[in-house]
Parts: C-alpha cells; sequence; structure tokens
C-alpha cells in the first residue's frame, strides 16, 4: 500500500480533483458564503459613495483571469447603476474594456423566476433554459397575457414560468428598465488607455486630457454630462480597479493615489492578493476582493444572487478538500517510511 | 442533457478539450491547440499594438500633422535602430532606443518605487499598527489587547523579516536568532500564498468546466 | 563610443525624469506624457522583433519539412489569420457598444479562440498543483511545519466549508492573512523596493550595463 501511495499516478490525483469540482457543479448544491473584513472594506468604500458619485472602473486584465474577476464586475456594475453611482469604464490591458462590454451586454447573467417575470413585464429580453434542453438558445415573450418561449423559429405557448428552469439576461444593462443606463449620462465607455503608469499620470493632470475621446463615438470625454466637472483624478470618487497582474492595481497605488490622494479599490486574482496586502495596511487601498472567493463575499454583501462567485465556491470547497487531504496522505506516507527507516 | 448547436460553442469546446487531453498525454491534438494558441496571441498583440500604439501616437500624426509633430521622426528612428537586434553585424545600433527606454523606467522607478514601497509601507508600521492599542470602555481608555498583541506580531514580522534578507552581517548569535524568527513568519506568508494560488487555480478549472458542463453539454441543474 | 554614448543616454534620460519628479507638475506634464508615448513606441517595435523572430523560427521548421512541420503551419496560419482579420476589421462595434461577433471576425476569434485557450492553459495549473502538493509538500522541518498549517488554514478558511467544519477557522485565516502575512510581506516588499533602487541607482551611473548587451 505505501508503495502503490509512493508511486502513485499523477492522473489518478488529477481524476480526483476533476471529480471533485464536477460533481458539485453537476449536483447544484450551493453552500452560505460570509465576507470577510477584506471584502467588507471594499463595501464599506462603496457604501460611502452618494448617488451621483463618479466611479472609474478599469478592467486590467485579459481572459486568462477572467475566472477570477468577471464575476466581481458583474457585481460592482450592478451595484453602481443599482445604487445611482455613474460609471466611466476603461482599461490598462488591452482586453479588459471588451470584457467590461460583455458584462455590460452580453454576459449571462442568472436570475430567479420572480425577477425574470418582473424583468419581462418590464420588457427587457429573457432568456430561458428548460430542463434538459440547454443546446439552443430560447428567449421568452408576452404575447396576449400568455408567455411564450421562443426557440428559433419556433414558439411554445406555457402556462406559467417553470419552477425548474434556469433564466438569465444577457449583460447588466438587461437587469435595468430600458433607459436606466443612459450612454454618456451615467455611463461612459473610454475604452483601452495604452500606457499603464503613463496613463494613470496624465489622469493625475487630466481626465479629459488622458481620455480624449469614448470608444463608442470617438466625441471628446468633456462632451458628454457624465464628465461634468471632472477636471483631474482628484475629482474622480473612487478609481476601481479589477487587476491580474502588473500594469493594474500597483500602477494605480502608486500613481493614482500616490499622486493625487484618490480613493483606490481592487478586484485581484487570489494569486497575487497576498502581494498587495500591505497597501491595505498602509491604507494605500481603501479595499481588496482577492479571487473567486472575494467575488462570492462581494456579491453575497451586494445582494447579487445566483452569481458566477457564489456557483463556484462549492466546487472551490471540495477542490480544496481534496487537495489537503492528498496533502495529509503524502506526509503520512512520509512519516510512516521515516518511521519505518528509524526502526 | 442537450448538446449545443452553436459553431462558436463548439469551437470553444473542442479546443478547451484539446488542451486538456494533456492531462492524460501529450498528444498532436494538444500540440495542434497549443500552436493556435501561440499564433492567435501574437497576432492579437500585433494587431493592438499596431491600432493603439504606431497608428494613432506614430503614422496618423506624421502622416497628416507633420510640420507640427516631425520631432516624432526620433521614436521612429529610434524604433527602426530596435528592429536592427535581428542582424548580428548591426545589432549594436539596438542598445540607443535601449538605453533610452531602460533610463526612462529606472528614474521613474526610483521616485515611485521610494515613495510607495518604502516610506508609506515604513509609514503604516510606525502609525496604522500601534504597539499598543487603546479602546474606551466605559468612559475609561483601557489597552486593547489582543489588538495590541495583533500590531505587534505585525511589527515582529516587518522587522524580523527585513533582517533575515539582510546579508552584510553574519546571521549569528543574536541576529540569526532574530533572522529565524523571520524565517518563520516568511513560512506563514508563503503558506498564506500557497493557499490563495491554489483557490486562482482551481476558479480557472472551475469556469472552464462550467462552461464544458453548461454551455456545452447542456447539463442544467 | 558603441557603449559610452548609450550610457549617456541612460544617464540622461534618467536624470530628465528624476528632475521633473521633483518639478510642478503643470510643467512637465505634457514633455512626460511625449516622452511616455516615445517609449510606448519603441516598446512596439520590440514586439515586433518577438514576432519576426517567432514567425522566422517556425518559416524554417516547414521549410524543413518532417512530422512537427504541420504544427508550424497550424501557427503560422492562425497568426495570419487574426492578423489580417484585426487589420481590417479592428475596432468595429454595433449600436450601444455591443461587441460584434460574426464567425471569423477579430471580436469572434477572440472570444471562441483565445479566450478559452487561454483560461484553459492556465486551469491545467489546478491539476499541477495538486500533483506537485501531494508528492512534495512534506512537514520535514519547523518551517516547512509553519508553512504546511498556514496554508492549511487559509485554504479552508476563504472558502464556506471551513465555517462548516469550525466557525472560528475564517477568524484565525483571517488573523493570519491580516497580522503575519501582511508583516512578512511589507518586509519582502521593502526589500524588493531597496533592490530595485539600487539597481536603478547602478543603472543610472553605468556599473550595471548587462542590458547593452554583447562584448563591444
Amino acid at each position: 500500500m505505501l508503495n502503490y501511495l509512493k508511486t502513485l499516478d499523477r492522473r489518478i490525483i488529477y481524476l480526483f480533483v476533476l471529480v471533485g469540482v464536477i460533481l458539485p457543479i453537476v449536483g447544484g448544491f450551493l453552500f452560505p458564503v460570509q465576507s470577510s473584513p477584506m471584502t467588507d472594506s471594499v463595501v464599506k468604500a462603496l457604501k460611502e459613495l452618494e448617488p451621483g458619485s463618479v466611479i472609474l472602473v478599469s478592467a486590467d486584465f485579459d481572459p486568462g483571469s477572467q475566472a477570477e474577476l468577471q464575476p466581481m464586475l458583474l457585481a460592482l456594475l450592478k451595484y453602481c447603476f443599482e445604487n445611482e453611482i455613474n460609471v466611466v469604464s476603461m482599461g490598462l490591458w488591452p482586453m479588459g474594456p471588451t470584457l467590461i462590454d460583455n458584462a455590460m451586454d452580453s454576459d449571462k447573467v442568472r436570475i430567479s423566476k420572480d425577477r425574470a417575470e418582473q424583468l419581462m413585464l418590464e420588457g427587457r429580453k429573457v432568456y430561458i433554459i428548460p430542463k434538459g434542453e440547454a443546446g439552443t438558445e430560447q428567449y421568452l415573450e408576452e404575447r396576449d397575457g400568455k408567455i411564450v418561449v421562443v426557440k428559433e423559429t419556433e414558439r411554445e405557448e406555457v402556462g406559467d414560468l417553470f419552477d425548474d428552469a434556469i433564466y438569465y439576461v444577457k449583460g447588466i444593462r438587461s437587469l435595468f428598465p430600458e433607459g436606466h443606463i443612459k450612454y454618456g449620462e451615467n455611463y461612459l465607455a473610454a475604452g483601452y488607455q495604452v500606457g499603464a503608469g503613463v496613463v494613470i499620470l496624465d489622469l493625475v493632470a487630466s481626465v479629459p486630457g488622458a481620455l480624449k475621446t469614448d470608444a463608442l463615438n470617438s466625441k471628446p470625454v468633456e462632451s458628454y454630462p457624465i464628465m461634468n466637472g471632472i477636471d483631474t483624478l482628484k475629482d474622480i470618487d473612487m478609481v476601481f480597479t479589477l487587476s491580474s497582474g502588473s500594469g493594474g492595481i500597483k500602477e494605480w497605488v502608486i500613481y493614482g493615489n500616490g499622486r493625487s490622494g484618490v480613493k483606490v479599490c481592487g478586484g485581484v486574482t487570489a494569486v497575487s492578493a497576498p502581494e498587495f496586502l500591505p497597501y491595505l495596511v498602509s491604507r494605500q487601498l481603501a479595499g481588496m476582493l482577492a479571487g473567486l472567493a472575494g467575488a462570492a463575499e462581494f456579491e453575497a454583501a451586494t445582494g447579487y444572487e445566483m452569481g458566477e462567485g457564489i456557483r463556484g465556491m462549492t466546487p472551490q470547497s471540495f477542490a480544496h478538500i481534496i487537495i489537503i487531504l492528498f496533502i495529509i496522505i503524502g506526509n503520512l506516507v512520509f512519516l510512516v517510511e521515516k518511521y519505518s527507516e528509524n526502526k | 442533457m442537450s448538446i449545443s448547436m452553436s459553431i462558436s460553442v463548439w469551437v470553444s469546446a473542442l479546443l478547451t478539450l484539446a488542451i486538456f487531453s494533456f492531462l492524460i498525454k501529450d498528444n498532436p491534438l494538444y500540440k495542434i491547440a497549443e500552436h493556435i494558441f501561440v499564433g492567435a496571441s501574437a497576432g492579437y498583440w500585433f494587431v493592438f499594438n499596431f491600432h493603439n500604439v504606431l497608428l494613432p501616437d506614430l503614422f496618423k500624426p506624421l502622416g497628416t500633422e507633420f510640420t507640427s509633430k516631425w520631432f516624432l521622426l526620433i521614436p521612429l528612428g529610434l524604433g527602426l535602430l530596435m528592429l536592427m537586434k535581428m542582424s548580428r553585424q548591426y545589432g549594436w545600433l539596438a542598445r540607443f532606443p535601449l538605453a533610452f527606454t531602460v533610463g526612462i523606467g529606472a528614474g521613474e522607478g526610483i521616485t515611485s518605487i521610494i515613495k510607495s514601497d518604502i516610506i508609506s509601507q515604513l509609514s503604516a508600521v510606525t502609525f496604522e499598527m500601534p504597539l499598543i492599542m487603546l479602546t474606551e470602555n466605559m468612559g475609561k481608555m483601557q489597552i486593547n489587547v489582543f489588538n495590541s498583541f495583533s500590531n505587534i506580531v505585525y511589527f515582529l514580522a516587518v522587522v524580523t523579516g527585513l533582517l533575515y534578507f539582510f546579508f552584510s552581517a553574519e546571521h549569528k548569535g543574536m541576529v540569526g536568532k532574530t533572522a529565524r524568527i523571520g524565517i518563520w513568519f516568511l513560512m506563514i506568508s508563503f503558506g498564506a500564498s500557497f493557499g490563495f494560488t491554489v483557490m486562482a487555480r482551481i476558479s480557472l478549472l472551475i469556469n472552464r468546466l462550467q462552461f464544458l458542463i453548461e454551455d456545452f453539454l447542456g447539463i442544467v441543474i | 563610443m558603441k557603449r559610452q554614448i548609450p550610457l549617456l543616454i541612460t544617464f540622461l534620460s534618467a536624470i530628465t525624469m528624476i528632475v521633473f519628479y521633483f518639478l510642478n507638475e503643470d510643467l512637465t506634464k505634457d514633455y512626460k506624457s511625449g516622452i511616455f508615448d516615445w517609449v510606448r513606441i519603441i516598446g512596439s517595435f520590440a514586439l515586433l522583433i518577438g514576432i519576426v523572430n517567432l514567425l522566422r523560427v517556425h518559416f524554417y521548421k516547414i521549410r524543413r519539412g518532417g512530422k512537427e512541420a504541420v504544427y508550424s503551419y497550424v501557427l503560422v496560419l492562425s497568426f495570419f489569420i487574426i492578423t489580417v482579420s484585426g487589420l481590417i476589421g479592428y475596432g468595429k462595434r454595433g449600436a450601444e457598444g455591443i461587441v460584434g461577433a460574426s464567425f471569423l471576425t477579430f471580436d469572434w476569434m477572440f472570444i471562441n479562440v483565445l479566450r478559452p485557450l487561454q483560461g484553459t492553459m492556465f486551469s491545467l495549473l489546478a491539476f499541477y498543483v495538486a500533483s506537485a502538493a501531494f508528492r512534495s509538500f512534506r512537514a520535514k522541518t519547523k518551517e516547512a511545519t509553519f508553512l504546511l498549517v498556514s496554508a492549511f488554514i487559509v485554504m479552508l478558511g476563504r472558502v464556506p466549508v471551513g465555517t462548516m467544519i469550525w466557525d472560528r477557522i475564517p477568524v484565525i485565516s483571517n488573523w493570519i492573512m491580516t497580522y503575519p502575512t501582511a508583516g512578512a510581506q511589507t518586509a519582502i516588499m521593502i526589500g524588493a523596493a531597496l533592490g530595485a533602487v539600487s539597481v536603478s541607482l547602478k543603472i543610472i551611473i553605468g556599473i550595471e550595463r548587462t542590458y547593452l548587451g554583447g562584448d563591444e
């Protein structure tokens, strides 16, 4: 047995990890998520923003880190638009702004059956995945007081919404009534800004000068009402950066907070979180979300039910237990071997 | 279960499975996916740099506002000198643009790092984490034992950790013992970092498996 | 001269940035912005070197032929498809900023080719971490034990199952993060910053010359 464990094929370990992650996903059970002091500091900083405040959301990550940071982005955007905080989005990484666009208009945002009904009544497009029918895209329509499921060219009338179906909308924009998010008034996309630290230094000096034109219409950013009263970075109420590596949170702290004193909060991948803890202690960072767990805690704290973060915590828990057990088994094998040698 | 009929989902799923096949063993499918990744990434970065740096900051100004932006010929020249790195005979010409960028980086780095990573951190150790924490209890100020102990631990972690990295004095006697304590704190920190690293990797795996199970295979609970 | 002039350029450009730091921001911001534009432009040309080199290596493999040549064909083909698509159709967006996603467009390839490939590549690390931890994570010394115990507590404390096992685990985990870990990371940060300042000074005054490369 000892020899078998010592020479255990690594593919057996892979299989245990795989099964440990797949089972909870397929099983669909959710563990309750509690907040942590790190996440509480972010929520506290956001709650201090009054309606009408301007937050600069900087997506400084790429698809490799999307699993951890996109849930944070979705929850943050939802919180901001729910609480009338104006959002100016940008990115220091090339793919960042595209990921913000996806969050606004195309990422699947799961909702409850009641919310689905409410959004349908408000005229929003709600998608449905009936049990066992995830292959094709289907959405709901209301026709003469009846609910119709539309699948490609087929239309099927249903009495009530199903209890055991999944409902979702595409993008955060769809969670709000038509016209709630008005481009240029409470949301502006400034797009990819080349140069990381340089861009932030430019922002410190002049926000319109640094951002120049918006990504959608290529008009000067100062021509939009959202930018009224915004001259330098000091006039921005908070910078929230979602960052996965160099050219992100560190530069915002060093140049943004360091040169202008603007409040900076960050969402980072779990692997880089310990590195930025000193900035939390020194209050150069007002708050920090760390990894998928941070995203889950933030979703729970801001009322973003059925978020990807919360759904990911159960497979995460299983995987951690499996890895810890393997480490314990490895150490037991080592101890038994050492004991036998000493004998 | 109801497999997706979308070509986009199929392409994503097949590429995902091709990469995962490496876990069983190295195989041609994985190699093809890997080479697609390298080629597509290189192309992507080329396009981005062209559209976001070279076109708006160099070629367009030189093309449309030459009389006022003629000095952009200097970075263009430096950039072309950089390309000389590919030549064995004229590779030394690349030293000029390299010297410029390294000098700018060194000069800018010194000033920023001293403030954010040294002065601010020392200030935090001194002022943000006082060794004796007082709290008000029924109108009287009392020592908060737990918070004070925690701040002392923090202070010890910083000081002993710094001492461990100080190699100008031999790690013997008192210095050696203090450096040893520093190693313990560093090990606790590395353990926490390992925990976070495991979390990060598992999160990525969860995301890919959720895509395969829900979007591709259509197994939805 | 082949080394002296570059060293002089390094010195002058570094001193310029240091002097700018102490001058009024209004006086220097335009010059700084311009300097950093130049750095970005030079960086773009450096990227070109990498790409040309990559293509050169794979064109050579294609010319040489053999079993491995097919992978080089795939690489070169992927590069050209995405480059041509990007040069023609970069940045085209629909109404309200919605990203277009028609087949084989630049955005389509980003969403359906690059994104899954990159994500999956990184997710392989989850398996490797588990396997490596089983094989080599041993509590052989006191220091290794500290590392292991801290890792266990943080791994359990960051997920809901930790609370289910014992409700104090997240509290202990948060304490470990906030005090000993933050303290050690502060020490590492200060040490690394001092090292970076020392290397920067050596570069500025010309003691450190490895970035120039070559013997001449």
